[in-house]
C-alpha cells in the first residue's frame, strides 16, 4: 500500500540515500574524479527513469521468444524433431554462455553499450524468426539470443548498481521486478493478442518492433554511463586475475545460494507447463485460463517488488528469500490436489510472491556476495547458470514421473523439490545483507 | 487404406523386380523429390511384413488377411497402383480425396499385372529410377495447418503425422490448445477423423470430433502403441470400409 503512488516518487528517497554510498565508496578506492561525474550528466531520475521503461521493454521482448517459438514454428510446417532441436540449440547456447557472458560484461566499461548491443540482436533475432524461418536462421536467431540473453541481464543488474550503488539496490531491483513484470504481462497479452487475431509471424514483427523503444529508454541511462562509472566493477579488474573469478565463485555463500536457485527453478519450471496442461484437459476454455495463470502472477509481482526489495532491507534476504520458496511446495500442493480452475488460478498468486522474491534475492544476493569484487556478473553469470541446469532438467524429468507414476506424483516430486530448496536456505544459506557482515557499508544505509 | 495396403502388398508379391521398381519410383515420386534415399530405406522393412499379406489373395486367408488384402484383388489395378500411402484415409472418407488421388499416374498401371505374383523382397537400399511426374487434383498440405471442427472452431494444429509399417499414414498428431505455447496438449486422432477440402483455402482441414473430446484425449506420448482418438467402433469402421469398396 505503501507503495501505491507512482514508483517514480516512492524511489526518490532510495535513490537519494544512495548517493552518498556510492560517493563513498568511490572516494575511499577510485579516483576523486569518479565522484564528480555522479553528480554530472542527467538526473539520475530520467537514468531511474529510464531503466524502468528498459526493463519493461525488454520483459516485453523476451515473451516473444518463450514457448511461442514453438507453436509458430509449427504453423511453418517445422516438425516436432526441428522445433525441439532449435529449441535445444538455444538453451544450450544460453547455459554455455552464461558464466562467460558474466565475465564479458564485467570486463565491459560501458554497460548501457552492452545492453544496447544485446537488444539490437534480440531485434535481428525477432526478423531472422519472422522475415524467413528457416532452418539457419532459426537456429542462429536462438544462438544470438540464448548468448544476448546472457549479456542482457547482468547488464541490467550492473546498471542498476551503478545507477543506486550497493546500497539501495534492493530497492532499485524490486523496482525492476516490478517494471519487468508489467511488461511480462502486457507482452503476454499483447502477443497473444497479436498470434490470434493478427498472424503468428505479427508477433515476431511487434517483438523486433518493441525493441526500439527499448534503446529510446537506454538513451538516459547512455549518457548517465558515459559520465558516471560502475562503482564496484571497474577497480579491482586491473588488479586481480583470474584468481579473482576463482575466489568468487568458489564464495561458499555463492554455490550455497547456486543450489537453493537450482533446486528452486527445478521445482518450480515445470508447475505452469503440467497444471497448464490440466486446464487443457479439463478447463472450459483453456486458453483463457492459461492467460490468466500467467498474467496474475507478473500483477502481483508488479505490486509486491517494491515491498519485497524494502523487506530485504529491513528484514534480510534470507528471510525474503526462504519466504518465496515456500511458496513452491504450498502451490504444488494445492495443485496435486485439485484442477479447479479458480483455485488454480488464486494459487497462482503465490507464484507470483515466489517470482518476486527469488527475482529480486538473485541480483541482490549476488550483489552482495560480489560487492567490490569486480566479479558481479560473473557471479550473476554462475547462478543463472544454475538456474539454467534446474529449469531443463526439470522440464524433463517432471515429464518423466508424470508418465509413469501420475500427475498428482509429479506434483509431489516439483513439492519434494521445492522442500529441498526451503530446507537448503534455512539451514545453510547465511544472510548476506551488507550491514550483517560489514560495519562500513550500513552507515550510508541509515543516513 | 486398404488400397494402399494392396499397393504394397502386390510390390512385394509380384513376382518381377520391376514391379518392385515401378513401386518404389511411385512412392518416391508421391512422396517428395527431396527424400529420395529415404524412400526405398523405409520401404524396406515392408516385404518382411507385406508377402504375408500379399499371399493372401492367392489362398484362402483368415479373415483379418482378408480385410487387409481383399479390397487390392477387387480393385481394378490402375486405381490401386495409383493409392499413395495417404489415401488411407478414404476408408470413412469423401470421395473428393479419392477421385483427386485416383487421377495419379499411369507408369503403375504397367507393374500391376507383374505384381501379383510372388515376389522376393527387394534389396533393401534400392535406389529407384526416379522420374518426374505430376499430379492431377488439389492436394492439401497438412504439417503445420490449423483443424477445425464441422461448426469452424479451431482445435489445434496438426504437428506430426504416425505410418504403420506398410506405410499407410494411421494417426495425425494434433496440438491443442495452451496460451502462447504454454499449456499445449498432443493428441493422437485416428487418420479418417480427418477431412480434406483442398478448395478452401482458409479451413482445408476438418476434424470430425467434439472440442470436449479433443481436449479430454488422452495425451500423445510415444510413437510405438499411442492412444488414439478414434471413430466410435473402429473396427466395424474397417469392415465398413471393406464394403464400400
Amino acid at each position: 500500500m505503501l507503495q501505491a503512488p507512482p514508483p517514480r516518487s516512492e524511489s526518490h528517497p532510495p535513490a537519494a540515500g544512495s548517493v552518498p554510498a556510492t560517493a563513498v565508496r568511490q572516494s575511499s578506492t577510485a579516483p576523486p574524479s569518479s565522484v564528480g561525474p555522479t553528480g554530472a550528466g542527467p538526473p539520475k531520475s530520467s537514468a531511474e527513469r529510464g531503466l524502468d521503461w528498459f526493463n519493461l521493454f525488454v520483459a516485453n521482448i523476451q515473451t516473444g521468444f518463450g514457448p511461442f517459438i514453438a507453436v509458430y514454428l509449427s504453423g511453418q510446417s517445422w516438425t516436432q524433431t526441428s522445433i525441439g532441436l532449435a529449441l535445444s540449440i538455444g538453451t544450450v547456447s544460453s547455459m554455455a554462455s552464461q558464466v562467460p557472458a558474466g565475465a564479458l560484461v564485467d570486463a565491459i566499461q560501458n554497460k548501457s553499450r552492452v545492453a544496447a548491443f544485446s537488444v539490437l540482436v534480440f531485434t535481428a533475432s525477432a526478423l531472422m524468426f519472422a522475415i524467413h524461418p528457416i532452418r539457419l536462421f532459426v537456429y542462429l536467431a536462438e544462438v544470438l539470443h540464448g548468448v544476448s540473453s546472457c549479456t542482457l541481464g547482468p547488464a541490467i543488474a550492473a546498471m542498476s548498481l551503478m545507477l543506486v550503488g550497493r546500497m539501495g539496490m534492493a530497492l532499485r531491483l524490486g523496482r525492476n521486478a516490478r517494471y519487468a513484470a508489467v511488461g511480462n504481462g502486457v507482452g503476454a497479452a499483447l502477443m497473444g493478442a497479436c498470434g490470434q487475431y493478427v498472424s503468428e509471424r505479427a508477433v515476431f514483427y511487434l517483438t523486433a518492433a518493441l525493441t526500439l523503444p527499448a534503446l529510446v529508454a537506454l538513451l538516459p541511462l547512455r549518457r548517465r554511463a558515459a559520465h558516471g562509472n560502475d562503482p564496484l566493477a571497474a577497480k579491482p579488474r586491473n588488479t586481480a586475475g583470474g584468481t579473482g573469478s576463482l575466489r568468487i565463485l568458489a564464495d561458499r555463500r555463492l554455490l550455497i545460494f547456486c543450489g537453493c536457485a537450482m533446486l528452486f527453478t527445478f521445482g518450480n519450471a515445470p508447475l505452469l507447463m503440467l497444471i497448464s496442461g490440466t486446464l487443457t484437459a479439463k478447463g472450459s476454455n483453456p486458453s483463457l485460463l492459461i492467460g490468466a495463470c500467467i498474467v496474475l502472477p507478473q500483477i502481483v509481482v508488479a505490486i509486491a517488488s517494491p515491498a519485497v526489495g524494502r523487506f530485504a532491507d529491513r528484514y534480510g534476504r534470507r528471510l525474503v528469500l526462504i519466504v518465496g520458496f515456500v511458496m513452491l511446495p504450498l502451490r504444488a500442493l494445492v495443485f496435486s490436489t485439485t484442477a479447479n480452475s479458480t483455485l488454480v488460478i488464486a494459487v497462482q498468486v503465490l507464484d507470483g510472491v515466489a517470482g518476486a522474491s527469488f527475482g529480486i534475492m538473485v541480483p541482490l544476493i549476488v550483489s552482495d556476495v560480489a560487492a567490490r569484487s569486480g566479479r558481479f556478473n560473473l557471479a550473476l553469470g554462475a547462478v543463472g547458470f544454475a538456474v539454467g541446469v534446474g529449469s531443463t532438467l526439470s522440464t524433463s524429468a517432471a515429464g518423466w514421473v508424470s508418465d509413469h507414476y501420475g500427475m498428482r506424483f509429479a506434483f509431489y516430486f516439483l513439492a519434494t523439490m521445492g522442500l529441498a530448496a526451503v530446507l537448503l536456505a534455512v539451514f545453510a544459506m547465511p544472510e548476506t545483507r551488507p550491514g550483517a557482515d560489514e560495519g562500513e557499508d550500513t552507515r550510508p544505509l541509515q543516513s | 487404406m486398404r488400397r494402399a495396403a494392396g499397393r504394397q502388398a502386390r510390390g512385394p508379391a509380384g513376382g518381377a523386380s520391376a514391379g518392385v521398381l515401378a513401386l518404389l519410383a511411385l512412392a518416391v515420386l508421391t512422396a517428395c523429390n527431396t527424400t529420395r534415399q529415404t524412400v526405398p530405406k523405409s520401404v524396406a522393412p515392408q516385404p518382411v511384413e507385406a508377402p504375408s499379406a500379399a499371399a493372401a489373395p492367392a489362398a484362402p486367408e483368415p479373415s483379418d488377411a482378408s480385410t487387409q488384402t481383399a479390397p487390392p484383388a477387387a480393385q481394378p489395378p490402375a486405381a490401386a497402383a495409383s493409392m499413395p500411402p495417404p489415401c488411407v484415409c478414404s476408408r470413412t472418407t469423401p470421395k473428393p480425396r479419392s477421385k483427386h488421388n485416383y487421377k495419379r499416374k499411369q507408369p503403375v498401371k504397367q507393374s500391376e499385372p507383374e505384381s501379383v505374383g510372388p515376389l522376393p523382397p527387394p534389396p533393401a537400399n534400392t535406389v529407384v529410377d526416379a522420374e518426374v511426374g505430376r499430379i492431377d487434383g488439389p492436394l492439401t498440405a497438412i504439417l503445420g495447418k490449423n483443424v477445425y471442427s464441422p461448426k469452424g472452431e479451431d482445435l489445434g494444429r496438426v504437428v506430426d503425422l504416425l505410418a504403420d509399417p506398410e506405410g499407410r499414414v494411421r494417426v495425425a498428431i494434433i496440438d491443442f490448445g495452451g496460451f502462447l505455447g504454454v499449456g499445449t496438449r498432443r493428441i493422437a486422432v485416428d487418420w479418417p477423423l480427418l477431412h480434406f477440402s483442398p478448395s478452401d483455402k482458409d479451413k482445408p482441414l476438418m476434424l470430425t470430433v467434439t472440442r470436449e473430446k479433443l481436449q479430454s484425449a488422452p495425451e500423445y506420448k510415444d510413437s510405438t502403441s499411442p492412444r488414439v482418438l478414434m471413430p466410435p467402433a473402429a473396427a466395424p469402421d474397417a469392415a465398413g470400409a471393406a464394403t464400400t469398396k
